[in-house]
This record gives structure tokens, sequence and C-alpha cells, in this order.
């Protein structure tokens, strides 16, 4: 089944999605640094951990990017307008993991 | 206005409130809507009483007004009382009086729950309030932290009190959200499209939703502390291998949205004021609902911020300092519409306009200090400071209350058909803004001195004293304002000139109905053709009460409301909704003496209460759509809602199931999070529980639903060959289900003795007691079958329960998954 642009549920899927993936980072980063005993208190930010964070937020802030035009080109403006949204705050809130350490 | 009068006296008569003390049955949503008003008014009042005590106190140093023990209760129960039982009850009660009139129907989806919700909130908040008078009043901080509030640090009652009256006040909050939800969803009047919705809706929309994912967490973790409490279990303890962290993650999952639950009505109040003071349409509609949705979802991305000092990870503090900082451009986008609402509008200065106006002040400055605490240096400098408690009052007073009071001026008209005094409400107003400010502005300043916030009192010479002095003074200016207001109100019964009809041109819908309102809200129910319709059509009034939309009809003792779809609000059915009922104060009272023996440790007449409770529950269901008390007289045209699958109903289940999981995914977290987290956490050598069994449990269970599925699929074609014995197998491989459930648990657990325990035993409770519901259900819907209230032709309360099933059977998997996984 295919939601078209202008279902109400477009509202709630790209703000729902980011936030699966702020959970997801969240839970993902102190587990790691509950187990890489390793790398805590390590200064440098450039890391495998950190580095796959990114590509992840690269990855679902592109596809709300892409849902976001979608819906535009179709009139949904609204929902455009949340996914994009949605994509902003990925993108944003990844910020920080190009300068802090995971466990620091 | 002209009425078709005797069917006005016919309306009136289905649809009002039994006389004298009968009354208590009445579930009209106007009815039940003010009594929330007025209760919430109360406590607010109490909660007041109690902050002018804690400034009292505060306002010279080394005083000795109150003891430390007496100062920590009070101040504990002023938070208590007003976040509890003042701010979110109030909205709601406001919400529910007007939903239905903006969106053009004549009641709420669920009238019982919404009574039910207001005697829950009712007995609960008493049970809470006279711990007081019993001096055993809670007194760890409205947050209720472990270690502090569990019982080695505090082996009196007040956490006990707090935890049960608060989990109580709960019921009602999740019932409000559930039928706000529904009812905007479903019930809106023919042609009321999602974009067509007055923007109020939308904001109640977004706190409904956010009600039902946001409380769960707190139930749970309230229900756990007081099984740590009076049960011995282990969650919190780390030496048993629980943690006091995850008290505060699961305390601030629900007290971050929490301060949005508040924000999202009160702006809606003030994006519903400004345009009609403004006397044109809210600039930005699109962008207001943008904002209401993202920060709704956003706002959840915050918890953490609260926890800034616990000792996580800086990225960690980072991606929440962010998302903080994040939630201000929402909140900003809309606070720019509101501003250019104004200027391109001919603004009317009247006193909700006033009102309005020392809200854009004070939330602004509010949310900016929001921001700074948002950063984490910051935040870590001022921490536990005065600097907090004025952030907090800034953005709950200035983004609730000064909205809250500009509503109440704005429909006070409607509630009463009378005009508050302009002189009194003025004076009311700046003597609250002055007083206001004058003790949290200051207040700033004491915390940037470094004033910790819950100390009763402080030495003299380090500078704090004339801060305190004044704030104190402020804090009574203030409450010679608050008194005034309540002064003007209660004059203007007496005193105030009669109001015209929409005495302010106002926009929306619930200027259609009469002032005061009738029980019924409208004789006939409009079609709606774009966002102004009073703008557009300035007879609309006149139209509807002279019958002329749809509708108009009274047939005996019939309820009627229609249904909508969804999104474009096309009509579905037509639906019969119960009547006045005494089973919500029954069922109230049932569980506030469940409270009540758990309060004072009498366990077995709490549980002779509990099963009386759920007794009323299943007499409560008993009494629904196909039953000939609300079984509705066909319309020609538009099929009565037992024929139809899709009805308020099965919203109002699935609804309830956000509610649901998100108080089991809390559950999976507290799991998760000990497992991974907490230092003492140990899993038994030998797992107690047996896996063989878990896994004929769930066979019993997966096909109890696959039978279900059957039965409603071959229903929906018509056939209801066997129908009734199919469900009385359903209900038989329920119970199946549970006794191997309770035999693959029971015998080798020992939850007193580790958390690991403690948590399955609560998630074996809490699959138990969904899998006793749903077969007892299931065995009265087999009841129902053979007294032909379900049938091929009524095949309405199948699609009821199929969600309910259907969520059964993935809690159990994955929660099946979650043991196999601990045991490994």
């Amino acid at each position: 089944m295919k939601l078209s642009p202008s279902h109400p549920a477009h509202l709630v899927i790209g703000l729902g999605i980011w936030s699966v993936w702020f959970v997801a980072i969240y839970a993902a980063l102190s587990l790691y640094c509950n187990y890489r005993y390793a790398d805590i208190g390590k200064f440098a930010a450039v890391t495998f951990f950190n580095t796959t964070l990114i590509v992840s937020a690269a990855i679902i802030g592109g596809f709300l990017f892409w849902a976001g035009i979608w819906c535009w080109r179709a009139a949904a403006k609204i929902a455009a307008g949340l996914y994009w949204a949605s994509a902003i705050a990925t993108l944003v809130i990844a910020t920080p993991i190009f300068y802090l350490p995971p466990c620091l | 206005m002209v009425t078709d009068s005797s069917l006005h006296e016919k309306l009136e008569r289905i649809w009002s409130n039994p006389p004298g003390w009968r009354t208590l049955a009445g579930v009209n949503h106007t009815s039940v809507g003010i009594r929330f008003m007025i209760t919430g008014t109360v406590f607010f009042l109490i909660g007041g009483v109690l902050a002018m005590l804690v400034r009292a106190q505060l306002a010279l140093p080394e005083q000795t007004l109150i003891d430390p023990h007496l100062y920590n209760q009070i101040f504990t129960m002023h938070g208590t009382v007003m976040m509890f039982l003042f701010a979110i009850p109030v909205l709601e009660g406001l919400a529910m009086y007007l939903i239905p009139k903006m969106i053009g129907t004549r009641d709420l989806a669920f009238p019982r729950l919404g009574a039910l919700g207001y005697f829950c909130y009712l007995f609960g908040g008493i049970i809470l309030c006279s711990s007081l008078l019993w001096n055993m009043a809670p007194s760890s901080g409205w947050f209720m932290y472990t270690p502090l509030s569990d019982g080695f640090f505090s082996p009196d009652r007040g956490p006990d009190f707090w935890l049960l009256g608060i989990t109580f006040v709960e019921i009602s909050a999740v019932s409000a959200g559930v039928e706000l939800v529904v009812t905007i969803l479903r019930m809106r009047a023919p042609g009321m499209t999602l974009y067509k919705m007055p923007v109020f809706c939308w904001y109640i929309l977004g706190m409904a939703l956010m009600i039902l994912f946001g409380f769960p967490p707190l139930i749970l973790g309230s229900i756990m502390l007081e099984l740590e409490r009076s049960a011995g279990l282990i969650f919190f303890a780390v030496e048993g291998g629980g943690d006091p962290l995850l008290w505060q993650h699961l305390f601030w999952l629900f007290g971050h949205p929490e301060v949005y639950i508040l924000f999202l009505p009160a702006a809606g109040i003030v994006s519903t004021i400004i345009p009609v003071f403004a006397q044109r349409p809210l600039v930005g509609y699109g962008w207001i609902v943008l904002s209401v949705i993202t920060m709704g979802f956003i706002s959840f991305g915050l918890w953490v911020h609260h926890m800034f000092t616990v000792g996580i990870p800086q990225l960690a503090q980072a991606f929440f300092s962010v998302a903080s900082m994040l939630v201000a451009i929402p909140t900003g986008i809309q606070i720019f519409a509101w501003l250019a609402t104004l200027m391109s509008g001919r603004v009317v200065f009247s006193l909700p306009m006033l009102w309005i106006f020392g809200f854009l002040v004070i939330f602004v400055c509010g949310g900016l200090t929001g921001v700074m605490l948002a950063t984490v240096p910051f935040d870590w400098q001022v921490h536990d400071t005065h600097f907090v408690v004025a952030h907090m009052h800034y953005v709950l007073v200035g983004g609730m209350v000064f909205p809250l009071i500009a509503g109440f001026y704005y429909w006070l008209p409607h509630f009463s058909g009378k005009m508050p005094s302009k002189t009194l409400g003025a004076w009311g107003f700046w003597l609250t803004f002055i007083g206001f400010n004058a003790t949290f502005l200051l207040m700033h300043l004491t915390g940037l001195l470094g004033m910790p916030r819950r100390v009763y009192t402080y030495p003299a010479g380090v500078g704090w004293d004339w801060l305190n002095l004044l704030s104190s003074i402020g804090g009574f200016i203030m409450a010679l304002g608050i008194g005034i207001i309540l002064l003007d109100f209660f004059l203007h019964f007496r005193f105030g000139s009669r109001a015209k009809h929409n005495p302010w041109n106002a926009d929306t819908l619930e200027w259609a109905t009469t002032t005061p309102p009738s029980s019924y809200n409208f004789v006939s129910i409009p079609h709606i053709n774009d966002r102004h319709p009073l703008w557009t059509k300035p007879d609309l009034a006149d139209s509807l009460a002279k019958g002329e939309g749809y509708l108009a009809r009274a047939i005996d003792d019939h309820r009627e409301i229609l249904g909508t779809s969804n999104s474009d609000a096309q009509v579905r059915e037509l639906i019969r909704i119960p009547s006045n009922s005494w089973l919500p104060l029954q069922l109230a009272s049932a569980l506030a003496i469940v409270c009540i023996c758990l309060l004072a440790r009498w366990y077995p007449v709490a549980a002779l209460a509990a099963v009386a409770s759920f007794a009323l529950i299943f007499r409560w269901s008993w009494i629904n759509s196909g039953h000939p008390k609300t079984s509705p007289a066909d319309l020609a045209d538009i099929p009565t809602y037992t024929r139809t699958q899709n009805g308020v109903g099965v919203w109002g289940a699935v609804v309830s199931l956000i509610a649901d999981g998100s108080f089991y995914l809390s559950l999976l977290f507290g799991w998760f999070y000990l497992w991974t987290v907490a230092p003492s956490w140990t899993t038994p050598a030998e797992h107690p529980v047996s896996f063989p069994l878990l896994l004929i449990s769930g066979i019993f269970l997966t096909l109890a639903v696959v039978i279900y599925h059957a039965l409603r699929q071959r229903l929906h074609r018509g056939n209801s060959q066997s129908f009734g014995v199919g469900l009385w197998l359903v209900g038989l491989l329920g119970m199946c289900h549970l006794l191997s459930l309770a035999w693959a648990f029971l015998p080798d657990l020992q939850p007193r003795s580790s958390a690991h325990d403690s948590v399955l035993l609560l998630l074996f409770s809490y699959l138990a007691l969904h899998g006793a519901i749903m077969a007892i259900a299931t065995i009265l819907q087999a009841i129902r079958a053979k007294r032909g209230y379900i049938s091929a032709n009524q095949p309405y309360e199948v699609s009821v329960l199929y969600p309910l099933w259907l969520y059964r059977v993935i809690t159990f998997w994955l929660a099946f998954g979650v043991f196999a996984g601990g045991a490994a």
C-alpha cells in the first residue's frame, strides 16, 4: 500500500523517523561507552563510532529531505515542511559528532 | 437567536443532566469540562496558598516561621498541586468544554470516560491533598527523586500519597487524551477538513497525543517505586541491581514533554484570541500547524537536559543541548506569526488582550532563559539554584497561566452569558503582572548569586536578603491580583452586563451556540466550507438553531451525533453515545477505595475493591454499541455505527493502545537500562522462567488471535455461522494462555532479592493483566453474540476488540524475545 502525499500520516512520519533515530543514537552511544572502556577519556572525535553516527545522520537526513521534495511536488506543503524540519533536526543534532569524542 | 422551540425542548430533555444530586450521573461534556475547571481552580488556590507560605518563610534570612520538614512538604506539594492538579486538568477541562463546540458536534466521543476521568481526578486530588492535613505530605520534591523518596530515606507515607494519588489522577489525563484525539479526528462537522479545523484543535490534538505518549512512563515509574516501597521489589536500589537514575529517566520522559503539554493548549488560546482581536485571519496557519507538530515531537527529545549533571558523556549532552535549542525555533515561528497577525490587523484592545500582552513579554523572557539553560556549562553553573526556579515560573506562568486567564476572560461570556468588569479585570492584570515580575525576575539574580533551591532558610549578609524580601513582596502583590480576578468572576454573575451574542465577533463555531450553551450545543450540525464559519456566514447560528443543518431531530432518549472521516470530514456514520450513567462515579469510587487501601496497606480490601473495579469496567463495556440502550435508530442515507467496522470505538481502542504501548516500551526500556547500566545487575545462573511453558503459552495466544481474525473476516463477509462457539473457543484459548503464562513465571521468581526478577514479575503482571482482560472480554462477546448484540448485521464490536488482540500477540512475542535475550 502506497500512501499518497496528501495522506495525513505524512504529518508525523518524518518526525517519527527522527525520533527513532534520535533515541537510537543516544542508546547506541550509551551502550558503546558502557562497554568500550578503551575509548573512555580519549579526545579524538574522528572514530569509527562517530563516523557511523554521521553516516546514519546523512542517510536519514537525506531520505527525509527527499521525502519533503516528493510531498512538495504533490502540493502537500505542510507535510513537505515537516519532512524538511525533520531533516534539519537530524543534521543539526549530528553536528556535535564532528567535534566531540564519543565517551569523554 | 431564533430556535425551533419544540425541537429544542426535546433535545434539552435528551442531553441535559438529571436534576438535583443525581446530576453527579451527568456525562455531558459541558458539565464535565466546567467541573474540571472549577476543581482545578480550587487546587490552584491551595497551591497558591502553599506558595505564599514558601515566600513568607524566605522573605527574611534565618526565619523560623516554618520548620524544615514542613517546608519540604510545602514546596513539594506546591509543585505537585500546580503541575498535576491545576495546570493539566484545567486545560483538559477547557478542551473538553470547547472542542465539541468548535468542531460543530454535540459531545465528546466517550462521554462516560470524561466523567470517569473527572471523578478520578477529584478523588486523587483529595487523597493527595489530605496528606497535608495528616502531616504526612510528600517532602521529596515534586519530581520524587530516588533514593530520597525510597523506603530508607522516606519511611513515612508521604511518597506513597504522591505515587498513588498521582497515578490515580493520571487515569484522568490519559482518558481525556483518548477522547480528545478521537473526537477531533472522527467527529468534526461535515466539510471541516483537517486544514479547515480551528487552529485551537491542532494544539489540543498535539497536547492529547503527547499525553498519551508522555504520561505512561511516569505511571510506570510510580508503580515501580510504590512496589519497591511497599512490596520490597527492587528497581531503583543499587544493592539489588536497580539504579536510581532509571527513575530520573522515566520521570523526565514524562516531565519535559509535560511543559509542552501545558504550553500547547495555552498557545492554542493565544492563536485563537489574537486573530479575533486583530479582526483578521491568523497569519501563517500552515506554519503554526507545522510548528505544533514539530514541537510535539522534538519536546520528547529534551528529557536528558534535566540530567546534565548526573554524569553522561559530553556527546550525549550535546545531542540534548542542541535539541533543546532546536525546539525554540517552532516556538519562535509561532511568536512571529502572532506578531504579524497583530501588526497586520486592526487590534481591539480589550481585557483578554492585556493578558496576551503579558504572555508575550513573560514567555519570550522565559524562552530565552530556556535557551541559556540548554547550554551545558551554564546549566552546570546554575543547576539547582533559584535561577532555574525563576526560569520555570516564567515559562509555566507566562506560557500557561497568562494565556489561560486571557482565555478565561475571552470565553467568560460563553460560560455565563455575562461580561466581566473592565476595571476589576485591568487591576487584576496589572497587579498580577507587576507582582509576578517582582517575584521571579529578581529570583534570576538570587539564583545567579548562588542561592540553592529547596532550602528553607539562608544566612544573612550573603547578598540574598533584599532580593528575597522583594520577591516575597512581589508574590503577595501577585496573590492580590489573582484575588481581584476571582472577585471579578464572582461579581460578574450578579453585576455583569448581559453579553450580546458573539460579543467579540469571533470566527469559530463555539460562538454559534447559545450563551450559556445548551446541553446539546447545536439544534442541527453545520456543514463547514472554510476556516472562519462565523465571519463568512454571520447568520450561521440562526440557521443552525432553526434546524437547517444535519441531524435536526430528537428520537426518544437517543443522544445522536455524526461520525466523519478523519481527513476530509465526509459523513461516515450515525453514532449514538451513552447517556447519563452512574458507572463513572461507581468505578472512580471503587478505584479510590483501592488507592486508599493501598495507602493504608489493607491489601485484602484493596484486592476486593480491585475486583469490584473490574466488574464495573465489564458492566460498562456491556452497555455499549449493540446493546439496546445505545443502538441508534437508522437514518435513511447514513449507516449506524454498529453496522460499520471503523467507528469511533475502533479509534478509541487504537488510540488507547498508544498509551498502553508507551507504557510497555517504557517497561522494556527499564529492563534494558538496568540490564546494561545498573552497576549491580545480575542475571541468575538458572533462568527463573520456563521457556517451554512460555512457548506453549505463546502458541495458545497465537491460536486465539488467528481464530479471532478468521471469525472477524467471516462475520464481515456476512457469515455468522458458529460465531458464538468460535468466540468461546478464543476465550478458552486465552484462559489456557494465561494459566500457562503463570505456570511459566511464578514458581521460581524471587522478586525481592533481585531487580532482574522484579522486572520479570512486572512484565508478567502486564502480560497477565492484558491476557485476562482479553479472555474475559471475548467471552462477554460470545454472550452478547447469543443475545443478538453482535451479528453479521452488527459486526462493530469485533472490530473494536481486534486491534487489542493484535497488540496482545505482538507484546507477548516481544516479551518472549526480551526474556530470551535476558537469559542468553
